[in-house]
């Protein structure tokens, strides 16, 4: 298995709830991709991104605490 | 989450509510008679949290504040994954206005300067902490057993609680920008057509302008060269007689006081031997002198001889020196006016041969003829290809320039020929270059105007350029947009087996004993709606089937379930959970069996609140909070 599609990048202990599991499956979701044809590794890491962004709101809850 | 502490004034009943020290694990029992404020705890927790209760939404919470009072506050302390602590406060007057504080709480206690004060913040903020909305409180954590039914299948709650809550929202979203992406396609391609069309009808050889260019350089290159090879002409037409001059008086007097040095040379030997014979053995040189010449005379004066001898020597050799060093003088100036003949001979070879080119030539064939197209055109001709473009005189005119020119060398050619051939030369060169600047000037007209085809072109080529990148950031976001979707879409299939699954293992440990058995598990089905598997019937069975008791005691089951991934999906670790009369529909005995069991069903369910009117003396639970009946203060 390439480094590249174990997602290494995806630190899954660094994410929490919803994020956590859905980064989990990303995981295991991208060994059956990859087979697929036509299957973009670029397109599909940034579609995780994307959704890891929606889910986790980038904003932390000290940088609110934080805001003026 | 879990609660640490929950403090209140004029809250419902309760003038003081204190309960402090709440354990993180086990039961916490509140019980008490009828309206000795149970549920109040309850209510004081959710109003706390989302500014509503149960029973009461935000237009109706001035019946919160205790009767004959003005304000009625809580102040919740939680902790969140085990480490960060907040404090929220929220109050509540008789007209129904809330305030509201949110701040952390420092390990030393003290509470954190950064205060949140706007309900609207609160709200954000609170979401993001502990991860649940009302909604989902009241259908997880916050159990109350006259309003325990089944979570509407498609409900955002349920959803949440599988941990798919936000896939169908980011979809959503998704699929707009989607939308919004190919509009922008569909409007961008058209343009692409246009510019695509306007660059093809210009034609543009991308070769052709280089041409032109290198066509032109070549022309200044043929231009400098024949002005060089006039003013090098014409310098060396000048110089050639007076070189000539110069050349012939070296020639003579090489040859003048070559023989001299010839002449001087052995004189000076001979005189130089006699004065040595003379001085070393004047015998030797005396009979000689007076037996074969007769010279007696002579040898009478052999003493002046030796005196004279040797400064004739002297004079002589001076005399030979002198006719050398002229010599060698004169062999240089001929040597240098050599190469001055021979560099000016080269350059008339070289004027010959330039004067003589076709300029056709040196220049590209296609270029050629569109400068032959121009020149026939200015002149009117019907025949472009046998236009020429530089007037080149026949060879025959220059024939005699090779004879010259040989004859430079060694100066044997006639100045005033030299003279009448340079005239020649710088004539036609002066000719051929009036008319390369014509050309050049041409050729100029068209390199601008290519060059402008060029630029129009290249702008086309960038705004195309343009065009497609919008095109290809816009097809990347819809190819990443689709890509996510899809990974959503198999993401909650997967949540919801994997939701499925724990439901259907943690009822299976809980419902046997709220049902007497008769109810092993609860499994949610794809649709998300709720079915039972009866142990008598042996098959999953849809909710509605069973009758309304028993459906509570599922619920309950349910719930527990339901509340564990909803907390897991918080990623706040231990979480709280408030039942209020859990066991209004079970008997002693399975109300006693599932209380002992509660605290221990979950590993992430660990502080367990339960209400009722009381509990069984002998079970040994975390916290007990018995409600009074005959008092508005509780302190616990």
């Amino acid at each position: 298995m390439s480094a590249e599609l174990e997602l290494r990048w995806l630190k899954t202990n660094k994410l929490r709830g919803a994020s956590m599991r859905f980064a989990e499956f990303c995981k295991e979701d991208i060994q059956k991709q990859s087979k697929q044809e036509g299957f973009d590794l670029n397109i599909y890491q940034d579609a995780i991104k994307q959704v890891l962004e929606k889910l986790d709101d980038s904003v932390s809850i000290e940088d609110m605490f934080n805001a003026d | 989450m879990l609660i640490k502490s929950l403090l209140a004034e004029n809250f419902r009943k309760y003038n003081k509510l204190e309960v402090t020290e709440i354990p993180e694990k086990g039961a916490i029992t509140v019980s008490g008679a009828n309206e000795s404020g149970k549920t109040s705890i309850g209510e004081a927790i959710c109003f706390a949290l989302f500014g509503r209760t149960f029973s009461l939404d935000q237009k109706n919470l001035a019946k919160l504040v205790g009767w004959g009072r003005h304000l009625a506050e809580v102040t919740l302390e939680f902790t969140v994954e085990k480490e960060r602590t907040f404090r929220l406060y929220r109050s509540v007057d008789s007209n129904g206005a809330i305030k509201v504080k949110l701040s952390k709480v420092l390990l030393s206690g003290n509470e954190d300067p950064n205060i949140i004060e706007s309900e609207v913040e609160v709200e954000q903020v609170l979401g993001k902490i502990i991860g649940f909305d009302y909604d989902a409180f009241a259908n997880s954590f916050y159990l109350v057993q006259r309003e325990l039914t089944t979570p509407e299948p498609q409900s955002a709650t349920i959803k949440k609680m599988a941990g798919i809550g936000d896939y169908a929202s980011i979809s959503n979203e998704l699929l707009i920008i989607n939308d919004e992406n190919e509009s922008k396609i569909a409007k961008v391609k058209p343009q692409i057509v246009t510019h695509q069309a306007s660059l093809n009808e210009i034609k543009l050889d991308e070769t052709w302008l280089p041409d032109l260019v290198d066509a032109n350089q070549t022309l200044e290159l043929e231009q400098k060269q024949r002005h060089s090879l006039l003013n090098t002409l014409t310098e060396g037409e000048q110089s050639y007689a007076e070189s000539a001059t110069s050349y012939h008086g070296a020639r003579k007097n090489r040859g003048f006081f070559g023989v001299l040095s010839w002449l001087f040379f052995p004189a000076m030997l001979i005189a130089l031997g006699i004065w040595i014979v003379n001085k070393v053995k004047p015998l030797l040189l005396e009979n000689p002198l007076i037996n074969v010449f007769g010279l007696d005379e002579l040898a009478n004066k052999q003493d002046q001889i030796s005196t004279w001898l040797l400064p004739i020597a002297i004079v002589l050799g001076l005399g030979f020196l002198l006719s050398l060093l002229i010599k060698r003088k004169s062999i240089s100036t001929m040597r240098n006016l050599d190469d001055e003949a021979k560099s000016f001979s080269q350059t008339l070879e070289e004027g010959r041969g330039t004067v003589t080119a076709e300029i056709e030539a040196v220049l590209p064939e296609r270029v050629v003829q569109l400068m032959q197209k121009n020149v026939a055109m200015a002149d009117d001709a019907t025949n472009e290809s046998s236009v020429a473009l530089l007037d080149v005189p026949p060879c025959e005119q220059f024939k005699n320039l090779e004879i010259l020119a040989e004859g430079t060398v060694g100066y044997t050619a006639n100045p005033e020929d030299i003279n009448a051939a340079v005239g020649r030369l710088s004539d036609t060169f002066n000719k051929q270059k009036a008319e390369i600047k014509q050309l050049s000037k041409i050729l100029g007209s068209d390199i601008e105007k290519e060059k402008k085809r060029s630029d129009t072109a290249g702008k086309l080529r960038c705004t195309l350029k343009g065009l497609h990148g919008v095109v290809d950031a816009c097809g990347r976001i819809i190819k990443v947009n689709n890509t996510s979707i899809g990974l959503m879409q198999r993401a909650s299939e997967d949540s919801i087996n994997l939701f499925n699954e724990n439901i259907t293992k943690l009822s299976a440990k809980t419902l046997p004993k709220f049902t007497e058995g008769r109810y092993n598990e609860v499994r949610v089905a794809e649709d998300l709606s709720v079915q039972v598997y009866s142990g008598e019937k042996k098959d999953y069975m849809d909710f509605d089937e069973i009758s309304s008791g028993t459906q509570r005691q599922i619920m309950l089951a349910l719930r527990l379930a339901m509340s564990e991934e909803l907390a897991k999906n918080t990623g706040n670790g231990e979480q709280f959970i408030f039942l209020d009369e859990p066991f209004a529909f079970f008997d002693p005995q399975r109300t006693r069996s599932t209380l002992t069991a509660l605290p221990d069903v979950s590993d992430v369910i660990t502080q367990v609140w339960i209400v009722a009117q009381e509990f069984p003396e002998d079970i040994e639970v975390a916290k007990v909070i018995k409600c009074p009946t005959d008092s508005a203060e509780l302190l616990v």
